[in-house]
């Protein structure tokens, strides 16, 4: 069986090398056509599935009002929490947006992504020796720690990670202070990798 | 390496003699476009099948996008159409296709009816069309209102009110078939429910027994 055709050395006998029977030659033929027409088909099918790998990503709204400066406390970290409207798959719809905002100074802020950079659940800020829920039993910090209660991750104030699986400690946000008013730009990073990479 | 795996899966289930043979089944000269052109004409129940088959994969693949409510299946239509890769072909083979299978059908029914392909023995068998037919119509009925335009909804309204003529319980099946006393969210989850799930299941099955009754007692000879 097969095609012999390469071996060609001059005239086609039937039987000899270079001959396929017509039978094959239309097996062949049937199964290449069926191949083109599959593949036809399946492209618009395919590309269609694809589509979200080259769809663009629409920026949101660059600068996101916190709250005024006077309403953070030093030392103490405070989620902000708020809604934004998003067009996706044709669709307006709300996503919930959050940020940890650590106040040093009156012109020192650190703004955190709310999401654990492990595999982005919401982490929350703990007291030391505050009783909780973990996932594994892990041991917790001698002090207070953001702890994240998917696989019991624990980063420190500044967000350096202090157990568990986080790959690199917190995502920092960009921060403005205008006017007495605190700004952040919301975006989101990958997960599991120990570089900071904007999605 | 195909043909290894092929012959380790017959080696425990014996179909490759299964397979051949229907692979040899014969064309009937009198069905062979190549040796009498005028029997093209056999050839409309196969087109059939096949936008069936390209109807399937198109809506498949239209269902990652598709959002059946009313907030939402006109703005999720028009994504498919105006953003998605290549979601206007998918769409609009869809949408042709819809039309093209109705005609098929219509041209497949004409050859059987005037080559007298419905006698005895093949009764059963145009039964088993008319069913397919019918369901097709629920297609084409349900498939209508899901881009939810203005169009596809009027057309409902026109087409489901006219059930409410029914003597004495024509009420309840226009609720029955509305899914309440309006057009509505009800409808249009009602519609795709049909269209994607309901209906399908039964061409499948049907269309499975006409095949399988066409191969069992072969394609007639014209009168």
């Amino acid at each position: 069986m097969g095609l012999e055709w390469k071996k060609d050395k001059g005239k086609v006998e039937p039987g000899g090398l270079n001959h396929i029977s017509r039978r094959q030659f239309l097996s062949y033929a049937t199964l290449g056509l069926g191949a083109i027409i599959s593949a036809l088909i399946a492209t618009p099918l395919v590309g269609s599935l694809v589509s979200p790998l080259v769809q663009k990503k629409k920026a949101e709204a660059e600068w996101r009002e916190l709250g005024k400066i006077e309403d953070f406390k030093a030392g103490k970290p405070k989620i902000v929490q708020w809604t934004t409207a998003k067009l996706e798959g044709g669709v307006m719809e709300t996503a919930p947006r959050a940020v940890w905002v650590i106040k040093k100074d009156d012109d020192d802020f650190t703004v955190f992504n709310s999401r654990c950079t492990h595999l982005n659940c919401a982490y929350s800020w703990k007291l030391k020796g505050e009783s909780h829920q973990t996932a594994y039993g892990s041991a917790m910090p001698d002090k207070d720690h953001f702890f994240c209660p998917c696989h019991d991750g624990i980063f420190d104030l500044d967000g350096a990670v202090l157990g568990g699986p986080p790959p690199r400690p917190l995502d920092t946000l960009p921060v403005k202070i205008d006017d007495g008013r605190l700004f952040t730009s919301y975006r989101d990073f990958r997960a599991g990798i120990p570089e900071k990479v904007e999605i | 390496m195909l043909g290894r795996i092929y012959d380790a899966i017959d080696k425990r289930l014996t179909i490759k003699k299964t397979i051949r043979d229907q692979l040899n089944h014969p064309v009937l000269e009198h069905v062979n476009p190549l040796k009498h052109p005028r029997a093209f004409v056999y050839c409309f129940g196969g087109i059939t099948a096949f936008i069936i088959v390209l109807m399937f994969l198109t809506g498949l693949f239209m269902l990652v996008y598709y959002i059946p409510s009313p907030d939402h299946a006109y703005d999720s239509v028009q994504y498919i159409m105006n953003n998605v890769t290549m979601g206007w072909l998918v769409q609009g083979i869809h949408f042709w296709g819809a039309t093209a299978v109705v005609v098929m059908i219509v041209l497949h029914m004409l050859r059987v009816y005037f080559h007298g392909a419905y006698k005895n023995p093949r009764e059963l068998n145009w039964v088993v069309g008319i069913l397919l037919l019918l369901i097709v119509l629920g297609f084409s009925f349900t498939g209508y209102l899901l881009p939810w335009t203005q169009r596809s909804y009027w057309a409902t309204s026109v087409g489901t009110s006219m059930i409410s003529l029914v003597p004495f319980v024509g009420d309840y099946l226009l609720k029955l078939v509305r899914g309440g006393a309006e057009i509505g969210a009800p409808t249009l989850l009602r519609f795709f429910a049909i269209h994607i799930g309901f209906l399908p299941l039964m061409l499948v099955l049907l269309l499975g027994a006409h095949f399988f009754i066409v191969r069992r007692q072969g394609i007639s000879r014209p009168f």
